[in-house]
Protein backbone atom coordinates (compact mmCIF):
# COMPACT_ATOMS: atom_id res chain seq x y z
CA UNK A 1 0.00 0.00 0.00
CA UNK A 2 2.81 2.60 0.98
CA UNK A 3 4.32 2.11 -2.40
CA UNK A 4 1.32 2.37 -4.03
CA UNK A 5 0.56 5.69 -2.17
CA UNK A 6 4.16 7.21 -3.29
CA UNK A 7 3.08 6.17 -6.93
CA UNK A 8 -0.15 7.56 -7.06
CA UNK A 9 0.61 11.01 -5.32
CA UNK A 10 4.55 11.51 -6.65
CA UNK A 11 5.05 14.83 -6.02
CA UNK A 12 1.87 16.70 -5.44
CA UNK A 13 1.50 15.49 -1.23
CA UNK A 14 3.87 14.73 1.25
CA UNK A 15 3.21 11.21 2.95
CA UNK A 16 3.66 10.59 6.60
CA UNK A 17 2.63 6.84 7.53
CA UNK A 18 1.75 6.97 11.37
CA UNK A 19 2.88 3.90 13.10
CA UNK A 20 2.54 5.98 16.26
CA UNK A 21 2.25 9.11 18.15
CA UNK A 22 5.64 9.96 16.94
CA UNK A 23 4.08 11.21 13.34
CA UNK A 24 2.68 14.55 15.04
CA UNK A 25 6.45 15.27 15.37
CA UNK A 26 7.07 14.02 11.84
CA UNK A 27 4.61 16.05 10.10
CA UNK A 28 5.39 19.39 11.70
CA UNK A 29 9.04 18.50 9.94
CA UNK A 30 7.82 18.14 6.72
CA UNK A 31 9.18 21.25 4.27
CA UNK A 32 6.16 23.53 4.17
CA UNK A 33 6.41 24.34 0.57
CA UNK A 34 5.37 20.75 -0.03
CA UNK A 35 1.88 22.61 0.18
CA UNK A 36 0.04 19.48 1.15
CA UNK A 37 0.47 16.31 3.69
CA UNK A 38 -1.44 12.59 3.34
CA UNK A 39 -1.56 11.44 7.33
CA UNK A 40 -1.42 7.63 6.72
CA UNK A 41 -3.28 5.87 9.83
CA UNK A 42 -2.92 1.95 9.32
CA UNK A 43 -4.69 -0.47 11.33
CA UNK A 44 -1.60 -1.78 12.90
CA UNK A 45 -0.91 1.32 15.04
CA UNK A 46 -1.50 1.06 18.72
CA UNK A 47 -5.49 1.68 20.02
CA UNK A 48 -4.43 4.46 22.32
CA UNK A 49 -1.60 6.21 19.57
CA UNK A 50 -4.43 6.00 16.48
CA UNK A 51 -6.94 8.00 19.31
CA UNK A 52 -4.18 10.88 19.77
CA UNK A 53 -3.10 10.94 15.90
CA UNK A 54 -6.64 11.39 14.76
CA UNK A 55 -7.42 13.91 17.32
CA UNK A 56 -4.61 15.93 16.09
CA UNK A 57 -5.10 16.08 12.50
CA UNK A 58 -7.52 19.37 12.87
CA UNK A 59 -5.60 21.34 15.47
CA UNK A 60 -2.72 20.22 12.60
CA UNK A 61 -4.60 21.35 9.98
CA UNK A 62 -5.27 24.79 11.84
CA UNK A 63 -1.51 25.16 13.03
CA UNK A 64 -0.38 24.49 9.09
CA UNK A 65 -2.66 26.93 7.47
CA UNK A 66 -3.06 28.39 4.97
CA UNK A 67 -0.15 27.39 3.51
CA UNK A 68 0.04 23.38 3.84
CA UNK A 69 -3.30 21.31 3.50
CA UNK A 70 -3.39 18.20 6.09
CA UNK A 71 -5.30 15.45 5.40
CA UNK A 72 -5.52 12.08 6.85
CA UNK A 73 -6.41 8.17 6.19
CA UNK A 74 -7.69 5.94 8.95
CA UNK A 75 -7.17 2.76 7.01
CA UNK A 76 -8.94 -0.82 7.97
CA UNK A 77 -6.55 -3.83 8.25
CA UNK A 78 -8.62 -5.88 5.60
CA UNK A 79 -8.76 -2.39 3.10
CA UNK A 80 -8.40 -2.33 -0.89
CA UNK A 81 -5.58 -0.80 -1.67
CA UNK A 82 -7.05 0.47 -4.91
CA UNK A 83 -9.62 1.95 -2.67
CA UNK A 84 -7.24 3.84 -0.38
CA UNK A 85 -5.24 5.15 -3.39
CA UNK A 86 -8.38 6.40 -4.64
CA UNK A 87 -9.17 8.08 -0.88
CA UNK A 88 -5.94 9.47 -0.79
CA UNK A 89 -6.31 10.91 -4.64
CA UNK A 90 -9.63 12.44 -3.74
CA UNK A 91 -7.68 14.58 -0.36
CA UNK A 92 -4.60 15.62 -2.21
CA UNK A 93 -6.80 17.08 -5.19
CA UNK A 94 -9.49 18.53 -3.02
CA UNK A 95 -7.70 21.58 -3.05
CA UNK A 96 -10.36 23.50 -0.50
CA UNK A 97 -10.13 20.75 1.67
CA UNK A 98 -7.82 20.53 5.39
CA UNK A 99 -7.98 18.76 8.32
CA UNK A 100 -10.47 15.97 6.68
CA UNK A 101 -9.85 12.06 7.84
CA UNK A 102 -11.58 9.45 5.50
CA UNK A 103 -11.89 6.78 6.95
CA UNK A 104 -10.93 3.40 4.17
CA UNK A 105 -13.13 -0.13 5.29
CA UNK B 1 11.42 43.87 33.41
CA UNK B 2 9.80 42.32 30.34
CA UNK B 3 7.25 39.99 29.97
CA UNK B 4 9.86 37.22 29.43
CA UNK B 5 11.25 37.31 33.33
CA UNK B 6 9.23 34.77 35.03
CA UNK B 7 10.14 35.46 38.90
CA UNK B 8 9.94 39.06 40.76
CA UNK B 9 10.75 38.58 44.34
CA UNK B 10 9.78 34.46 44.29
CA UNK B 11 6.23 35.34 42.53
CA UNK B 12 5.20 33.54 39.42
CA UNK B 13 5.26 36.45 36.36
CA UNK B 14 4.71 33.93 33.79
CA UNK B 15 1.46 35.43 31.44
CA UNK B 16 -0.49 32.14 31.06
CA UNK B 17 -4.02 31.53 29.21
CA UNK B 18 -6.02 28.54 30.71
CA UNK B 19 -9.12 27.70 28.73
CA UNK B 20 -12.06 25.55 30.48
CA UNK B 21 -13.73 22.89 29.70
CA UNK B 22 -16.04 21.47 32.65
CA UNK B 23 -18.42 18.96 33.32
CA UNK B 24 -18.66 16.86 30.29
CA UNK B 25 -20.55 13.34 31.04
CA UNK B 26 -18.71 10.81 29.08
CA UNK B 27 -19.66 7.13 29.02
CA UNK B 28 -15.30 5.20 29.48
CA UNK B 29 -14.55 1.59 29.93
CA UNK B 30 -12.87 1.87 33.06
CA UNK B 31 -12.74 0.56 36.55
CA UNK B 32 -13.53 -2.92 38.34
CA UNK B 33 -17.35 -2.25 36.87
CA UNK B 34 -16.60 -2.41 32.97
CA UNK B 35 -13.88 -5.47 33.59
CA UNK B 36 -16.87 -6.80 35.24
CA UNK B 37 -19.67 -6.11 33.08
CA UNK B 38 -17.91 -5.21 29.61
CA UNK B 39 -20.02 -2.43 30.04
CA UNK B 40 -19.06 1.61 30.31
CA UNK B 41 -19.44 3.92 33.00
CA UNK B 42 -20.50 7.48 33.31
CA UNK B 43 -17.60 9.88 34.18
CA UNK B 44 -17.69 13.67 34.66
CA UNK B 45 -14.79 15.30 33.25
CA UNK B 46 -13.61 18.41 33.50
CA UNK B 47 -10.31 19.89 32.05
CA UNK B 48 -8.38 23.39 32.38
CA UNK B 49 -5.53 23.93 29.48
CA UNK B 50 -2.63 26.36 30.09
CA UNK B 51 -1.04 27.75 26.52
CA UNK B 52 1.58 30.23 25.73
CA UNK B 53 0.28 33.50 25.02
CA UNK B 54 1.54 36.25 22.62
CA UNK B 55 2.64 39.64 23.97
CA UNK B 56 -1.06 40.74 24.05
CA UNK B 57 -4.29 39.80 21.79
CA UNK B 58 -6.01 42.76 20.07
CA UNK B 59 -9.68 43.15 18.26
CA UNK B 60 -7.84 41.84 15.04
CA UNK B 61 -6.03 38.94 16.22
CA UNK B 62 -7.06 35.78 14.13
CA UNK B 63 -8.67 32.64 15.93
CA UNK B 64 -5.58 30.56 15.51
CA UNK B 65 -3.92 32.97 18.76
CA UNK B 66 -5.88 30.88 20.80
CA UNK B 67 -7.19 27.41 20.56
CA UNK B 68 -10.26 25.97 19.61
CA UNK B 69 -12.65 24.75 23.15
CA UNK B 70 -13.32 22.10 20.74
CA UNK B 71 -10.28 20.19 20.67
CA UNK B 72 -10.64 20.41 24.54
CA UNK B 73 -13.55 18.39 24.15
CA UNK B 74 -13.03 16.14 21.41
CA UNK B 75 -9.51 15.29 23.74
CA UNK B 76 -12.01 14.09 26.42
CA UNK B 77 -14.88 12.24 24.85
CA UNK B 78 -14.23 11.40 20.64
CA UNK B 79 -10.71 10.99 21.41
CA UNK B 80 -10.85 8.08 23.78
CA UNK B 81 -10.47 5.02 21.85
CA UNK B 82 -13.25 2.71 21.62
CA UNK B 83 -13.10 -0.77 22.71
CA UNK B 84 -10.06 0.29 24.88
CA UNK B 85 -10.83 -0.36 28.86
CA UNK B 86 -8.68 1.65 31.25
CA UNK B 87 -8.19 0.04 34.45
CA UNK B 88 -7.67 3.04 36.07
CA UNK B 89 -9.08 6.43 35.83
CA UNK B 90 -5.70 7.75 35.99
CA UNK B 91 -4.86 6.45 33.02
CA UNK B 92 -8.00 8.41 31.17
CA UNK B 93 -6.55 11.29 32.86
CA UNK B 94 -3.48 10.83 31.60
CA UNK B 95 -5.09 10.04 27.83
CA UNK B 96 -6.55 13.11 27.63
CA UNK B 97 -3.29 15.31 28.69
CA UNK B 98 -1.21 13.16 26.37
CA UNK B 99 -3.61 14.27 23.41
CA UNK B 100 -3.71 17.64 24.09
CA UNK B 101 0.27 17.93 24.48
CA UNK B 102 0.60 16.06 20.97
CA UNK B 103 -1.60 18.31 19.19
CA UNK B 104 -0.73 21.68 20.06
CA UNK B 105 2.84 22.57 21.39
CA UNK B 106 1.56 25.94 23.11
CA UNK B 107 -0.17 23.89 25.78
CA UNK B 108 1.56 24.21 28.76
CA UNK B 109 -0.55 22.46 31.43
CA UNK B 110 -3.36 20.27 31.83
CA UNK B 111 -5.49 19.86 34.48
CA UNK B 112 -7.87 17.14 34.07
CA UNK B 113 -10.99 15.95 36.67
CA UNK B 114 -12.70 13.24 36.57
CA UNK B 115 -15.57 12.54 38.77
CA UNK B 116 -16.69 8.45 38.93
CA UNK B 117 -20.54 9.13 38.47
CA UNK B 118 -21.66 5.50 39.61
CA UNK B 119 -20.69 5.39 43.11
CA UNK B 120 -21.81 8.31 44.29
CA UNK B 121 -24.34 7.12 47.09
CA UNK B 122 -26.19 10.50 48.07
CA UNK B 123 -24.75 13.18 45.62
CA UNK B 124 -21.61 13.55 46.40
CA UNK B 125 -18.34 13.90 44.03
CA UNK B 126 -15.72 11.35 44.04
CA UNK B 127 -12.95 10.97 41.87
CA UNK B 128 -9.24 12.33 41.16
CA UNK B 129 -7.69 15.49 39.75
CA UNK B 130 -4.30 14.76 37.85
CA UNK B 131 -2.04 17.60 36.29
CA UNK B 132 0.58 17.50 33.79
CA UNK B 133 2.84 19.91 32.78
CA UNK B 134 4.89 20.10 29.61
CA UNK B 135 8.42 18.60 30.22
Amino acid sequence: MRAALAAALGTRSALVFGDDRDAVAAVRTVPRESGMILLVIDARVAALDRAMLLAAVTPLAVELAPHTRLAALDVAADANCDAVVAAADYLVSAHSTTGQVLEVR
Amino acid sequence: MGRGDTTRIGIDLTDRLTLNVHDLEVMVLTGIYSEETHLPQPLRISLTVDLAVPDRFDPETPLAASKNYLDLKHAATTALPTGVHFKLVEAVADHICETLFLQDSRVTRVEVSIVKLAIAEAGESIGITLVRNRR
